[in-house]
C-alpha cells in the first residue's frame, strides 16, 4: 500500500481488491495489473497531473505501458486517446494527452468516480470490464494519459485482456447498449474492432 | 551565432498582394533568436508593389518573382525547389499572413532535437489566431492510430502528427530528397495536407507546442469555405488526395467521410444555385482525371 498527498491506495486489478480499497479512506486508487513494475516516480507523475493547467481536473489518469526493453506495448492495451485534436495540442506541452478509455494496468482513479458509476462489470464484460468502465466514466469526465509515468508489464502474450479481434468485436458490441459510447464513438468502436483494434 | 550545417535554415514565404502583411512577416523573421540563414519570398505576380517592398526594405531577402500566380501550391513548390538546390538543411514554410515570435524557430529546432527515436522529417508550430485560440485551419491531425508512438512523443512534450499545414512547418531536406515536392497543380487548398501526409505516411513529424505563430486571417475559418467558387479546388484536390497514396486505406475512409460532409454542406448552402452546382461537378470531374500521385 502506498500513500502520498492526496491520499492514494495502490491495488491490483480485480473486483474484490477494488471493493477492499474502496473501503479505505483514500481519495485515489492506483490500480495496477498483476506483475506490473512501476518505474521511478510513476505514481508521483500521475499525482502531479491530477490538476493540469488550463484544463479540468482529472477523474482517471493512465500511464504508459512498456516491455522489459522500454518499448511501448501493443496499442490494444494502451490508454485510448480522445479524438480531440484541439485538446491534444493544448495539453501536450504539459506532457499530457486526453483519453477516452484505459485498462486497469496502470491507472489512477478518483475514488468518487466509483460512487458515481459503480464498480466495473466483470460478469458482463470479462477482461474488458475496466475499458468499459473507464469509457463510461470518461464519456462525461476528463481523463489524461501521463506518458512520463511508466510501468513495465509482462509481455503482451501473457496478458488476459490481449484478446483476439473476434473477442474485441464481441466486447465492443456488448458495450453498445450500455451508454458507454456516444453515437460517434460507437461507430469508431465497431470500426476499430472490425479492423482488429482494441474496442476503445 | 554561427549556424552549423545541420541547422542551416531557409525560410520560404509565399505571398500574393498582401504587402503590409508581408512586411510584418519579414520583420518578425528578421527578429528570430535563432537566426534564419536565408529568407526567400516567392511573389505570385503581385500587383500591389510587393516586389518593391522586398527590394527596398529587405535587401537581404531573396525575391523569386513569378510571372503568373501559381497559387500557394505552386509558390511553395518553387520556393522549396530553390532552397533545396542551395543545400539548406531545414526548409521553413509559411504564408505571408504568418506572424512568428522571436522564439518560434529556436523552439521548433529544439523540438526536433528532443524527438524520440530517429530524427523527424517535419516539425510544425502551434498556430493561433489573433485572439489566442487555436486556428481551426491549422490544427494538425495527431497520429491517433499509433498510440505507443503518440505517448512516447507526448512524454517529450511533442505531438506526433500525421499531417500539417504550411503555416510554420519546417521540413528537413531529406524529405524532398525522398518524397519530392508539393504538387503545384493543386493551386490552393489541400496541397499541404497531401504533401505532409505523403512525407509522414511512414516517417515521423511533430507539433512543437513551445513554438508558436499567429495566422493573421480576417476570420478564424476552416480551409474549405462552402460559400465560395474556390470550393472547386477542395472538390478536385481532395478527390485526388483520396485516389493517391499519401493516405492509408483506413485514413481514406476517415478523410472520405470528411469530404462527403463538406460536399453535403456545400450543396445545402448553395441550394438552387446552378452555377455553384456546375463548379462542384467540374471539381469532381477534374478530381477523377489523370493518375494521382
Amino acid at each position: 500500500m502506498t500513500s502520498a498527498a492526496p491520499r492514494v491506495v495502490s491495488v491490483h486489478d480485480g473486483s474484490e481488491a477494488l471493493a477492499q480499497a474502496l473501503a479505505s479512506e483514500a481519495e485515489w486508487l492506483w490500480v495496477l495489473a498483476e506483475g506490473a513494475r512501476p518505474r521511478h516516480n510513476a505514481l508521483e507523475r500521475l499525482v502531479a497531473a491530477i490538476e493540469p493547467e488550463d484544463a479540468a481536473p482529472a477523474t482517471v489518469l493512465a500511464g504508459l505501458l512498456v516491455d522489459e526493453h522500454g518499448e511501448a506495448l501493443d496499442d490494444r492495451i494502451q490508454a485510448a486517446p480522445r479524438i480531440d485534436s484541439d485538446a491534444a495540442v493544448r495539453l501536450v506541452g504539459q506532457q499530457l494527452l486526453p483519453i477516452r478509455s484505459a485498462g486497469f494496468a496502470h491507472c489512477l482513479v478518483a475514488r468518487a468516480a466509483f460512487s458515481r458509476h459503480g464498480l466495473p462489470d466483470v460478469r458482463r464484460f470479462g477482461p474488458f470490464a475496466a475499458q468499459e468502465w473507464t469509457a463510461r466514466v470518461l464519456r462525461s469526465e476528463p481523463g489524461y494519459l501521463v506518458p512520463a509515468s511508466v510501468v513495465v508489464l509482462p509481455t503482451l502474450a501473457e496478458r488476459a485482456d490481449r484478446g483476439t479481434p473476434l473477442l474485441h468485436l464481441v466486447a465492443a458490441m456488448r458495450m453498445l447498449p450500455t451508454g458507454t459510447w456516444s453515437r460517434g464513438d460507437a461507430a469508431c468502436t465497431i470500426w476499430r474492432a472490425l479492423a482488429g483494434r482494441h474496442p476503445s | 551565432m554561427t549556424a552549423t550545417a545541420a541547422s542551416r535554415v531557409c525560410a520560404i514565404v509565399v505571398t500574393y498582394n498582401r504587402r503590409d502583411m508581408l512586411r510584418r512577416c519579414l520583420a518578425a523573421l528578421a527578429a528570430q533568436e535563432h537566426p534564419v540563414d536565408m529568407t526567400v519570398v516567392v511573389d505570385n505576380a503581385s500587383t500591389d508593389g510587393t516586389a518593391d517592398l522586398v527590394r527596398d526594405q529587405f535587401p537581404d531577402v531573396e525575391l523569386l518573382s513569378l510571372e503568373h500566380n501559381v497559387g500557394g501550391a505552386g509558390g511553395f513548390e518553387q520556393g522549396l525547389s530553390w532552397a533545396h538546390r542551395r543545400g539548406y538543411e531545414w526548409l521553413w514554410l509559411m504564408d505571408d499572413d504568418t506572424l512568428t515570435l522571436p522564439s518560434t524557430l529556436g523552439a521548433l529546432l529544439d523540438g526536433a532535437r528532443r524527438a524520440p527515436g530517429r530524427e523527424p522529417l517535419l516539425v510544425c508550430s502551434d498556430v493561433r489566431w489573433k485572439d489566442e485560440r487555436l486556428h481551426p485551419m491549422n490544427v494538425p491531425l495527431p497520429r491517433w492510430r499509433d498510440r505507443g508512438h503518440l505517448a512516447q512523443a507526448a512524454a517529450s512534450g511533442l505531438l506526433a502528427v500525421r499531417y500539417a499545414t504550411f503555416v510554420s512547418v519546417a521540413l528537413r531536406r531529406e524529405a524532398i530528397d525522398r518524397f519530392g515536392l508539393p504538387l503545384a497543380h493543386y493551386f490552393i487548398w489541400g496541397d499541404d495536407v497531401e504533401f505532409t501526409a505523403r512525407v509522414l505516411r511512414h516517417e515521423r513529424g511533430y507539433l512543437v507546442p513551445q513554438s508558436r505563430v499567429y495566422h493573421w486571417t480576417p476570420e478564424p475559418h476552416h480551409g474549405a469555405g462552402v460559400d465560395t467558387d474556390r470550393f472547386y479546388y477542395h472538390a478536385r484536390n481532395s478527390l485526388q488526395l483520396l485516389r493517391g497514396s499519401s493516405l492509408s486505406p483506413v485514413e481514406r475512409v476517415d478523410y472520405g467521410r470528411y469530404y462527403l460532409r463538406s460536399i453535403g454542406r456545400y450543396l445545402v448552402v448553395n441550394r438552387g444555385d446552378r452555377r455553384r452546382l456546375r463548379i462542384l461537378l467540374r471539381g469532381l470531374r477534374d478530381g477523377l482525371r489523370g493518375r494521382p500521385r
